[in-house]
């Protein structure tokens, strides 16, 4: 299988708008908030995906195609890599960018102090007690 | 002349119920305000011991001048000199500690801003590393600010969670969180006491994105059931001891996620915000009282 890599500069390609969606299934996203679930989509696979199946993880509400552009997208700017299987293509993440940017992290939070007050974490961490509720709130929510 | 430094206190003991009876966008507002507010207070309530007992009032008040009222006398405490020399090393180390603290997160929020520049997937940035990380950094100058993610936080998350942590983070960038948090931070280090009052504010700014989030992917249940896979997925027990307000923080996410929304009644923060403007009154007044005097006992 060839490997391509994306050339350096992205070319502009027309991309077509997402299709407005009702508001109950969770709204019309914008191009960037596209890019950014196609992107985690990717590196959430546990190797290349095609673009089916990330069409498949990303949401029903969003055409096929509108998902393969902007994976030839994040392509072009050399986010993820491609390699032919068959008539499609199967797409991972570039690690490489990831791991320069793991480096910048490191340089940055070597370089000064009180993180803590700087960055806001997504979750803290649990105590065994706060384990034990949450199983029990998710017990309650969806009964087997 | 000591009722400045009260206003702290009051805030510290008020205020968690208050959290509660607002929607997390205006809690998150009026907490900061307050916090804002306790902070002023120590440092003025500081500045005036200070000032009244370094300048000597008290052993000029004891010859009473006649041509100073009584009554302005009584405003005044005389504040003995070693306790007013003691407000101002407090006042002073408080002061450089919230300077030189405030640099150093200075030039680590600049740091994280050019982190991941070139290589966004919208706003998105990844970095590998096998723990889970999940950031909303603020762009520099005006700029989109970034979510920050490791590669090890997206693998454990599935589709649904990964949604929500996108629209969380993307909520934190858009109402600029991290200015509430700034804040909040700021007048913690500068009056350790108030570090309650900066975990009630960081929760509300959590839960402000939570309900943005939800609203985002269209259902509080889901969001909340979401956030729980992920914080079990995510987060590992903490094993040492000294759990505080912030440990205990997910679960009560969950909990008002699952529960009814807190509708928004602007009428519910006229309360603290009358106890915020009585506390700056105090102030006010006995900082007003104060050069009343000096320049009664100058001229």
């Amino acid at each position: 299988m060839r490997r391509e890599e994306g050339p350096v500069s992205g070319s502009r390609q027309t991309r077509p708008a997402p299709p407005a969606t009702p508001s109950g299934s969770g709204g019309r996203r914008e191009s960037g908030a596209l890019e950014s679930e196609v992107m985690a989509a990717v590196w959430a696979a546990a190797g290349p995906v095609s673009a089916a199946q990330v069409h498949e993880a990303v949401g029903g509400d969003l055409h096929y195609k509108t998902v393969l552009t902007v994976l030839t997208r994040l392509w072009e700017k050399g986010l993820v890599t491609r390699e032919r299987a068959g008539r499609a293509h199967l797409y991972a993440a570039s690690r490489a960018e990831a791991e320069l940017v793991a480096e910048q992290m490191s340089a940055a939070l070597r370089r000064s102090g009180d993180h803590g007050a700087v960055l806001q974490r997504f979750l803290t961490s649990l105590a065994p007690a706060d384990e034990a509720e949450l199983r029990g709130l998710l017990a309650t929510r969806d009964p087997d | 002349m000591y009722l400045p430094l009260l206003l702290p206190l009051l805030a510290l003991h008020g205020i968690p119920l208050l959290g509660r009876r607002l929607a997390p966008a205006m809690a998150a507002r009026v907490l900061t305000g307050i916090c804002v507010a306790a902070g002023l207070g120590t440092v003025t309530g500081l500045g005036l011991v200070a000032a009244a007992g370094l300048s000597r009032t008290d052993e000029i008040l004891t010859q009473a001048p006649t041509h100073v009222s009584a009554a302005a006398l009584a405003v005044l405490d005389p504040v003995p000199r070693t306790l007013g020399a003691l407000a101002a090393l407090v006042l002073a180390v408080a002061l450089t500690r919230l300077v030189v603290v405030s640099i150093r997160r200075g030039r680590l929020a600049r740091a994280m801003a050019q982190v991941g520049a070139g290589t966004t997937a919208g706003e998105l940035v990844v970095f590998t590393s096998t723990t889970p990380h999940a950031y909303a950094v603020p762009g520099a100058h005006g700029r989109a600010g970034r979510i920050v993610v490791s590669d090890g936080m997206l693998r454990r998350l599935d589709a649904p969670g990964r949604r929500v942590l996108l629209a969380h983070e993307r909520a934190h960038l858009r109402h600029a969180h991290h200015r509430y948090r700034a804040l909040a931070e700021a007048v913690a280090t500068l009056n350790p006491l108030l570090g309650r009052l900066r975990d009630q504010v960081v929760f509300a700014l959590e839960r402000w994105a939570d309900e943005d989030a939800a609203t985002a992917v269209g259902d509080r249940r889901t969001t909340a059931t979401c956030l729980a896979h992920a914080a079990l997925a995510t987060t590992s027990p903490a094993m040492a001891a000294g759990l505080g307000f912030v440990e205990h923080a997910v679960p009560a996410r969950v909990r008002a996620l699952l529960g009814d929304p807190v509708p928004t009644r602007p009428a519910v923060a006229l309360a603290p915000l009358a106890v915020v403007l009585i506390g700056a009154a105090a102030l006010g007044d006995a900082g007003w009282a104060f050069t009343r005097i000096l320049a009664a006992l100058l001229g």
